[in-house]
């Protein structure tokens, strides 16, 4: 195993140690419900994951078609480069083995956070919102996304990558990219919820 | 150091934090630090959806409060705040708050149903009444509110002989309408099968809609009573975000609900009254009750379904739409017996769109019915309801909540829709096959019986 192999391997044992301790903090709460239940937690979270987060259903979705596209190019990005990185610390080698696949699923990628970046900086009411860390978020995730495009191309070399993917891994779980767990635990969280109360069930019919 | 954090004001700023770190743990934190900020909650907000200003943008009031999370509670807002957008808390941000959180949100959730990332954006907002409350900071017109509830047992300060005046010339009314002398409408009885908690707002404005329950109660012929002290089924601390007040509300009823020895409580309709008896209630007061609760609706679904009232749809020709309260049906789990109540009693049922746990707040939700100061805002925002109902093509708009029919009233009037706001307990006592002559006889044999009937008005 390379020095690089390493670093890349400690920064996914941060990344994964200090994500899991912040969604177990983050799940913390005084109290159970203690309601009589009229629904299941359970048909609740399949009914968040499913249902509540269909097109047709979601109005943050259907309102918004090209943000909610440029959004999941950007994801399979970052899912993409995720998968790459674990396979780079099996071996760098193998992490190069399908370019032209990674340059047609990751090249979207870039250019939709790009998209998304430029939306919240020229948008008022996003200005409005947002904060250094939100631009940052933006910045690093497309530095991120675009040093595995780049090291396809062997454009960027192994310490490179190996710096970046780690940079990403430390930042991650200090600002706003940590939502990569919250976004799951908010979800059946909420879902949960809404679910033990009858309002979730699964499979509903309106 | 500013003026606003010298010792001399530290005071409410250290109630807010404990009442703000009190709520974090019963929220659960999560809630407070996913928001990824996309701003697409805009266009599910029926409030910034009607008046586009990013004060009224869901994400920027939640952020109001999940900026004081960052700082409080994330290593980069301890150590950087400026750096993720982390703000102190201090008794310049409480008093901004203050607008932010009754004045530009109903609470009705619907953000947080189409939230990108899904979570619970109304309850953080929540969080903001939570802390303001502790300090005293609630808007004066909706505090009146819940000091009515404490002090008086109900949140119009109605006294109890003007609650039995009422229940004694409904009374009149019903047995006149029904034919029946027997019939009666029991207070305070002990013993009774279901205690029965209402809206205030009956007894002063829609008291046909507690005649029509009695009406149904008769026709079912259930064991029933209301209480002259503790009948009030709404709680405004759910509004003004004071938990403890919330808890005092709700134990009052629970401890009637024991002295009568009541085996059920049933909740009239009542949006919000339900789901802070239902489901905020144990946990106000930390424990799971030991009598049942449930809603009104429920219950006539079931004396429809078992055949104990009988209807005849032709009574209600008309076209009827069905207002979804968000208290009821989004935080409240209820949104089916309604419409198969209504299906089953009327000739022609239109849904509006979107509706169910999608539906559109009517702007009189969160304690804006109370709050004068925000009437203009409350006005403007319901006119998608308004929108819903004018398309909905109905001459009857069903609301299941009387704090709903109190706004879609004036709604009707703002916005010339010409409809009639009813509950759904008049459409089915309009709707319900009487009788009489049988109805009458069986009351007067079995009334002994089945009511333990001791004229109690």
């Amino acid at each position: 195993m390379t020095v690089q192999q390493i670093i890349v391997l400690t920064a996914a044992f941060w990344v994964t140690g200090s994500l899991s301790f912040l969604g177990i903090r983050s799940m913390r709460r005084q109290k159970s419900d203690v309601s009589t239940p009229e629904g299941r937690i359970w048909d609740g979270i399949a009914y968040a994951f499913t249902y509540s987060m269909l097109p047709g259903h979601k109005e943050t979705v259907n309102r918004h078609l090209v943000k909610f596209i440029l959004g999941v190019f950007l994801h399979i990005g970052v899912f993409w480069t995720i998968a790459k990185t674990a396979v780079y610390i099996v071996n760098p080698a193998y992490a190069r083995w399908f370019p032209v696949i990674s340059g047609c699923v990751v090249f979207p990628g870039i250019l939709s956070a790009s998209v998304l970046l430029v939306m919240r900086i020229i948008t008022r009411a996003m200005r409005a919102i947002s904060c250094l860390d939100d631009y940052a978020a933006s910045i690093v995730t497309i530095i991120f996304i675009a040093a595995g495009f780049l090291y396809d191309l062997h454009v960027v070399n192994n310490t490179v990558f190996a710096g970046i993917v780690s940079g990403l891994a430390v930042y991650m779980p200090l600002g706003k990219l940590k939502h990569a767990v919250l976004f799951f635990l908010a979800r059946a969280d909420f879902g949960g919820r809404l679910g033990y109360r009858g309002t979730y069930r699964f499979p509903q019919i309106h | 150091m500013t003026q606003t954090e010298r010792p001399g004001n530290q005071t409410d700023v250290q109630k807010a934090m404990k009442a703000f770190v009190s709520a974090v743990r019963k929220l659960g934190p999560v809630h407070y630090q996913s928001c990824v900020k996309c701003g697409l909650c805009g266009e599910t907000c029926h409030i910034y959806l009607t008046d586009p200003t990013i004060l009224n943008l869901p994400v920027y009031k939640a952020e109001q409060i999940m900026k004081i999370f960052r700082r409080y509670y994330t290593f980069l807002g301890r150590f950087l705040a400026p750096w993720v957008g982390a703000q102190s808390l201090t008794k310049d941000v409480l008093e901004s708050l203050v607008e932010t959180v009754y004045g530009r949100c109903t609470a009705c959730g619907r953000c947080g149903l189409h939230c990108s990332i899904g979570f619970d954006v109304s309850s953080v907002i929540r969080t903001g009444r939570t802390m303001l409350a502790e300090i005293g900071k609630v808007p004066s017109s909706l505090q009146a509110v819940v000091n009515n509830q404490i002090t008086t047992g109900n949140q119009m300060a109605i006294p109890r002989r003007e609650l039995l005046d009422t229940v004694e010339w409904l009374c009149q009314d019903l047995r006149l309408e029904m034919n029946n002398d027997s019939v009666i409408i029991p207070v305070d009885e002990p013993g009774r099968r279901i205690l029965y908690l209402i809206n205030p707002r009956e007894v002063k404005f829609f008291p046909l809609s507690l005649l029509a329950a009695a009406g149904i109660f008769h026709a079912a012929q259930e064991s029933w009573t209301i209480s002259s002290r503790f009948y009030d089924v709404t709680n405004y601390g759910l509004y003004s975000g004071d938990d403890t007040a919330a808890a005092a509300i709700t134990r009052q009823v629970i401890d009637e609900a024991r002295h009568l020895g009541v085996e059920e409580i049933v909740l009239s309709e009542c949006g919000y009254g339900f789901r802070s008896f239902r489901w905020e209630g144990p946990n106000w007061l930390g424990r799971a009750y030991d009598i049942s609760a449930r809603s009104m609706l429920y219950l006539i679904w079931d004396y429809i379904d078992t055949g104990k009232i009988r209807i005849d749809p032709s009574r209600n020709p008309e076209r009827i739409t069905l207002h979804d309260p968000c208290n009821l049906v989004r935080w409240g789990g209820v949104s089916e017996p309604q419409r198969k109540i209504l299906k089953r009693v009327c000739m022609d049922f239109q849904e509006m769109m979107p509706h169910g746990a999608d539906n559109y707040c009517c702007g009189g939700g969160g304690g804006m019915l109370s709050m004068s100061e925000y009437g203009d805002r409350r006005i403007l925002s319901g006119s998608l309801k308004a929108e819903q109902i004018r398309a909905s093509g109905a001459r009857i708009v069903a609301a299941p909540c009387h704090n709903c029919a109190d706004q879609l009233l004036e709604l009707n009037k703002k916005f010339k829709l010409g409809v009639e706001i009813q509950s759904v307990t008049e459409i089915v006592y309009n709707a319900m096959v009487l009788e009489m002559a049988e109805q009458s006889e069986i009351s007067n044999s079995d009334a002994d019986d089945s009511f333990n009937v001791t004229p109690s008005v």
